[in-house]
């Protein structure tokens, strides 16, 4: 009979132990292929909410005054517009950076009412990202109106207003935002260089930091750095706190996954190596016969891994779909915000297939060494 | 055809004392059937182990057709043991998990079409051909004995080791295996076998006495540690 048929025989007849040791591997693999669908999830969702939260960095020309930035809440210098193409085609540039928008503002009154104008262009994201850009646009004629603007202007989303000398169809009022959000006027870029008289010009450029370092780690010293590399007539600003929380919120997600994998390793690993010792030890005798028979070490070896090997393979495929169904089951009600796009994770599954099989096979490695070195002549003697 | 000369092997007990065989020397020939006879402890199974390649002794030399057993390598070794050895032990030992004809096809190495011959004809002499796909589980001491016995003979050894063969078998069983035992012996085979009983007198050509203290023949280290020379 050939090995594999060996193998395979006795997995049946003491399917209590081969029962046991595929659910040791299958709750291991569920658990490690759900805990890395929801490290993904967490990832993503952190993302979606950093980038619900807003830009965390500001770019704005070098020669701004801080106090006067502080002041008016913009730069009051500008760069030119192209800069911002000129920073995404920068050598690393999105190793640091994302999500590049040019934006123009400046404050005005309209209709004897002051109005914080913003003109935002179309967002630079880093090559082959398939993330689709932060923030949102306006097209060219429409305008968004903070709360508080669109109150004193006595205008709803639908309505027009004469601005500027020009015609806006008031394309939507944002809800109150209790900051200076509720005096903006966001408008096209094209739109505000129009209005304002500075065609071609841009007042910063806005961006998330991806360094996702925390405030220890100087973040803002590499980012200054990398940008005085690129666009050396810029500096950069960070909201600290914002780009702080976030930083913390994906390392915290992935430190839990950092710790609770070797831990799900350790656990399914000594699981599986008791059983294979308890099997090793309930077939002494048998191993002494097939050694008694003429079979060498590598037969018997080749018994013990094979086991190994098959019960790997049915805990990778148990662990596998029960993993995949727990984290289609849980991410979305862990993370609401983008739990609709958590979907079945195939390069997880082929790695899972993979190593399964050699860590069960790792895990058994020393029960069948015993099962090999162990004397037959031991479990054969009868005086 | 097997022989061991000046086989020793001492092993510690666990209540401290020491067991085992001492400077023994005999010899199997073609056509002869060796009884050794002996008290339970008196290092009966541990000779048969050593004789058959299982247990490297401390001292002595065993030579199997003209070749020092344990002068070879582990893997000549195993290869001498599949071709020229057959085993039978008390315990029966069959695979739990085989059926009757699997077990005995396990004795035969090369598992070719001429083993699954002679495998299937032993089953039939020893009156097994209806429990053939039966598991071990599920047969009788006699039945798994038999069984045993085809395994040991279906690769066609030149030598037979049994330990205590019959230890488990009522007298109707007994004289099955032992008919079979002597037949093989008829044809040419050497069989050595350990037992502390009187029923297989009738069939061995030879009768050794293993005895522990005191016994002016016997061999073997009694478990109290009291050590006792001699041979066969």
């Amino acid at each position: 009979m050939s090995w594999h048929g060996l193998v395979l025989r006795e997995l049946r007849h003491r399917w209590a132990n081969a029962a046991l040791a595929v659910l040791g591997l299958s709750v291991g693999v569920g658990m490690l292929v759900t805990l890395q669908m929801l490290a993904t999830a967490a990832e993503r969702e952190t993302r979606r909410v950093a980038r619900d939260m807003g830009f965390n960095l500001r770019i704005i020309p070098r020669d701004t005054d801080i106090g006067r930035f502080h002041e008016l809440g913009h730069s009051d210098r500008t760069l030119p517009e192209e800069a911002s193409a000129r920073l995404a085609a920068g050598a690393g540039t999105f190793v640091s950076f994302n999500h590049l928008t040019p934006t123009l503002e400046r404050w005005t009154n309209v209709l004897g009412k002051d109005v914080l104008v913003t003109g935002l262009g179309a967002a630079i994201t880093g090559p082959g990202e398939k993330k689709s850009p932060m923030g949102f646009t306006v097209g060219n004629g429409n305008v968004q109106l903070g709360h508080a603007v669109a109150r004193r202007l006595g205008v709803k989303a639908g309505g027009t207003v004469e601005w500027m000398g020009r015609g806006m169809r008031v394309e939507k009022v944002l809800a109150e935002a209790g900051t200076v959000d509720d005096l903006r006027a966001y408008v096209s870029l094209a739109d505000a260089q129009s209005m304002l008289g500075l065609g071609g010009r841009i007042s910063e450029i806005r961006a998330i930091d991806c360094l996702c370092l925390t405030a220890d780690k100087d973040p803002l010293g590499q980012l200054r750095e990398a940008l005085a590399r690129v666009l050396p007539e810029a500096q950069v600003l960070q909201l600290r706190v914002m780009a702080d929380a976030r930083a913390k919120q994906r390392q915290a997600s992935e430190r839990f996954a950092a710790l609770a994998t070797p831990m799900v390793l350790l656990v399914a690993g000594a699981w599986t190596g008791v059983l294979a010792f308890l099997n090793v030890r309930e077939r002494r005798p048998e191993i002494g016969v097939w050694r008694a028979l003429g079979h060498g070490a590598g037969r018997v070896s080749a018994l013990f891994l094979g086991r190994a090997l098959v019960l790997g393979v049915a805990g990778a495929v148990v662990g596998a779909v029960l993993g995949t169904w727990a984290g289609l089951t849980w991410g979305p009600w862990m993370y609401p915000v983008t739990g609709g796009v958590i979907g079945v994770d195939w390069a997880l599954m082929a790695r899972v297939a993979w190593w399964t099989p050699a860590f069960a096979a790792m895990a058994s490695l020393v029960p069948a060494a015993l099962a090999v070195a162990q004397d037959p002549a031991e479990t054969l003697r009868t005086d | 055809m097997i022989a061991c000369t000046g086989l020793t092997k001492v092993y510690r007990t666990r209540d401290g004392g020491e067991a085992g065989i001492r400077d023994v020397s005999m010899e199997a020939r073609g056509g002869e059937w060796v009884l050794v006879r002996g008290p339970s402890g008196c290092g009966k199974s541990t000779l048969l182990l050593a004789l058959g390649g299982m247990l490297r002794p401390d001292g002595g030399e065993v030579r199997l057709g003209g070749l020092d057993v344990y002068g070879m390598g582990p893997a000549e070794r195993a290869r001498l043991r599949a071709g020229s050895v057959g085993f039978v032990f008390q315990l029966f030992h069959l695979v739990p998990y085989l059926t009757v004809r699997e077990n005995v096809m396990c004795g035969a190495l090369d598992g070719g079409v001429a083993a699954r011959g002679r495998a299937e004809a032993l089953i039939e002499e020893l009156g097994l051909g209806g429990r053939r796909e039966a598991l071990p589980g599920t047969l009788s001491a006699g039945e798994k004995q038999r069984t045993a016995l085809a395994r040991a003979l279906v690769g066609g050894p030149m030598v037979l080791l049994a330990d205590e063969p019959t230890g488990n078998l009522d007298p109707g069983h007994s004289r099955v295996v032992y008919e079979r035992m002597a037949r093989f012996r008829k044809d040419g085979g050497a069989v050595v076998m350990v037992t502390h009983g009187a029923d297989a007198n009738g069939f061995a050509t030879r009768i050794v006495e293993a005895r522990g203290t005191g016994a002016p023949f016997g061999f073997g280290v009694a478990a109290n540690g009291t050590r006792h020379g001699g041979g066969l």
